[in-house]
């Protein structure tokens, strides 16, 4: 299977490091990372961009920390979990639930008449194996 | 063909060859970059676009034909000197000038605002085009079969043997018979080889940097690199040719030289060759992309005159060039600006000894 490419908008207000971390979140979702996938190393993928490697660092550092990234001395930084293993440590998930939160919230605010429709076609659109199989 | 003859003929062929890659130079870029300005793609056939390259080609054309002109009637070594790295100077002067217009009314007119555009790159390893070592392997068999031949020749060459032909392929220059006068220019070659092999490794190290919008973003770049490789390989066996044939003439006929001009003439054919080659298989660019597909970020910032590479930020010490085939150095990068540096330290000592040797010479 060839690399799943990268974009990034180098205007948006959203920064890079921030850009990096969520469309790894998503290829994470979408299967098209599986777990044991080996990411590039900090410097080959801030090479791939021409940007400093320090956006990128940090945002493996954030990957990690929500533990979806594994970095060993021997096989470099790896995904550490995809969508069909048990559901990970509660601290990872009421971070995720309290930011689900605010995004609901926005969205009811903005007045969007079904929210639980938009969050069934964004679910369909990501198409995790185990999610479909559940319902 | 007289002596002076044959020096005009090769002062024209190499201006010409000049003009040939300086002619070439806009359709070697990405539509998107129109003499190295970074545009939109629905700008990428503005008026002020066409007009600018048409421009340039014109320019091109006059001063080809004028340095041919002067090659032409001062036929002397140093007429090839001065024509040939003036029409060199010269079309990177009409390059910087005539894309001036692109750059000037793309900032008026806020070509990129309300563009989208997104930065790409490859999210794991991707299998970059292997080094075509049959190239290396030809030029090494080639030096080979070279120095072979002249060990078979060796005690039947004079001794002082020249160490160098000046003009009309007489020799000026004497040194006692050695392994070193007579096998010397070979271990150039072969040193030659070597340092285009290690630069083949080097580049597949190099990040790919595809464009934004293309059907398939990694086509063009892997495409441009594979060709990029090919010219490297081709430029190693061309330049072992060159050598050897220089030196075989200079073993069978060390009172003159005569081997000169059809040397260059296969030498520079043989370079057009591969130059035509190189840009006929870099132009993969996939299928159009579709409609409303982001573009490339507008980078001109990071491109001195559209063809020197400044990013502190970028950790990459070689990129793929950003008009032309091949890869460019980072200046940006501390190693850049020493190599960048070595390098013109190296063009000038060339062209120091060149002038200084025409001077002294005379």
């Amino acid at each position: 299977m060839s690399a799943p490419l990268l974009e990034l908008d180098p205007t948006s207000p959203v920064p890079i490091y921030q850009q990096i971390r969520d469309r790894v979140v998503e290829a994470v979702a979408a299967g098209a990372l599986p777990a044991g996938a080996p990411l590039p190393s900090v410097r080959s993928l801030a090479a791939g961009f021409g940007i400093n490697t320090a956006t990128v660092a940090k945002a493996y550092d954030r990957l990690r920390a929500e533990g979806l990234l594994r970095t060993t001395s021997k096989s470099g930084s790896v995904v550490a979990r995809g969508p069909g293993d048990p559901p990970s440590p509660p601290h990872v998930l009421d971070d995720w639930r309290a930011r689900l939160r605010t995004l609901l919230a926005e969205g009811h605010a903005h007045g969007v008449p079904d929210v639980v429709a938009v969050c069934r076609e964004v679910l369909g659109d990501l198409a995790p194996p185990t999610r479909e199989e559940a319902s | 063909m007289n002596h002076a003859s044959t020096t005009a003929a090769i002062g024209v062929g190499a201006c010409l060859l000049v003009g040939l890659t300086l002619l070439l130079v806009p359709s070697l870029s990405a539509r998107t970059l129109p003499l190295g300005v970074a545009v939109p793609r629905e700008r990428a056939d503005a008026p002020v676009v066409r007009h600018a390259v048409r421009r340039y080609r014109v320019v091109v054309v006059a001063l080809t034909a004028l340095a041919a002109v002067v090659a032409g009637l001062v036929p002397s070594p140093a007429g090839l000197l001065p024509s040939t790295y003036g029409l060199l100077v010269l079309g990177f002067a009409a390059f910087v000038v005539c894309r001036r217009p692109i750059q000037t009314t793309k900032t008026a007119e806020g070509w990129f605002r309300g563009v989208p555009v997104r930065l790409t790159a490859p999210l794991g390893d991707v299998p970059r085009p292997p080094v075509p070592v049959h190239w290396y392997v030809l030029a090494l068999a080639l030096v080979l079969a070279t120095a072979a031949f002249g060990w078979t020749r060796y005690d039947a060459l004079p001794d002082p043997y020249p160490t160098h032909w000046g003009d009309g392929g007489l020799p000026d220059a004497y040194a006692a018979r050695s392994f070193w006068t007579a096998f010397g220019p070979l271990l150039v070659a072969l040193g030659l080889t070597a340092f285009l092999l290690v630069l083949a490794r080097l580049v597949r190290l190099a990040p790919l940097r595809p464009r934004a919008g293309d059907a398939d973003p990694l086509a063009r770049p892997l495409a441009t690199e594979r060709a990029g490789q090919s010219l490297l390989g081709v430029s190693a066996l061309l330049g072992a040719g060159l050598v050897c044939a220089i030196v075989v003439d200079g073993w069978l006929h060390p009172d003159r030289l005569r081997w000169t001009a059809s040397t260059l003439g296969v030498f520079g054919a043989g370079l057009v060759v591969a130059v035509v080659v190189t840009v006929v298989r870099s132009r993969v660019g996939g299928p159009a992309p579709a409609p409303g597909a982001p573009d490339a970020p507008d980078d001109d910032r990071h491109w001195r005159g559209g063809l020197l590479y400044v990013n502190r930020e970028d950790p990459a010490l070689l990129v793929p060039k950003r008009v032309g085939v091949g890869w460019t150095l980072n200046v940006g990068h501390p190693a850049g600006r020493v190599l960048t540096a070595v390098l013109l330290l190296l063009v000038l000592a060339g062209l120091g000894l060149g002038v200084a040797g025409t001077v002294l010479g005379s």
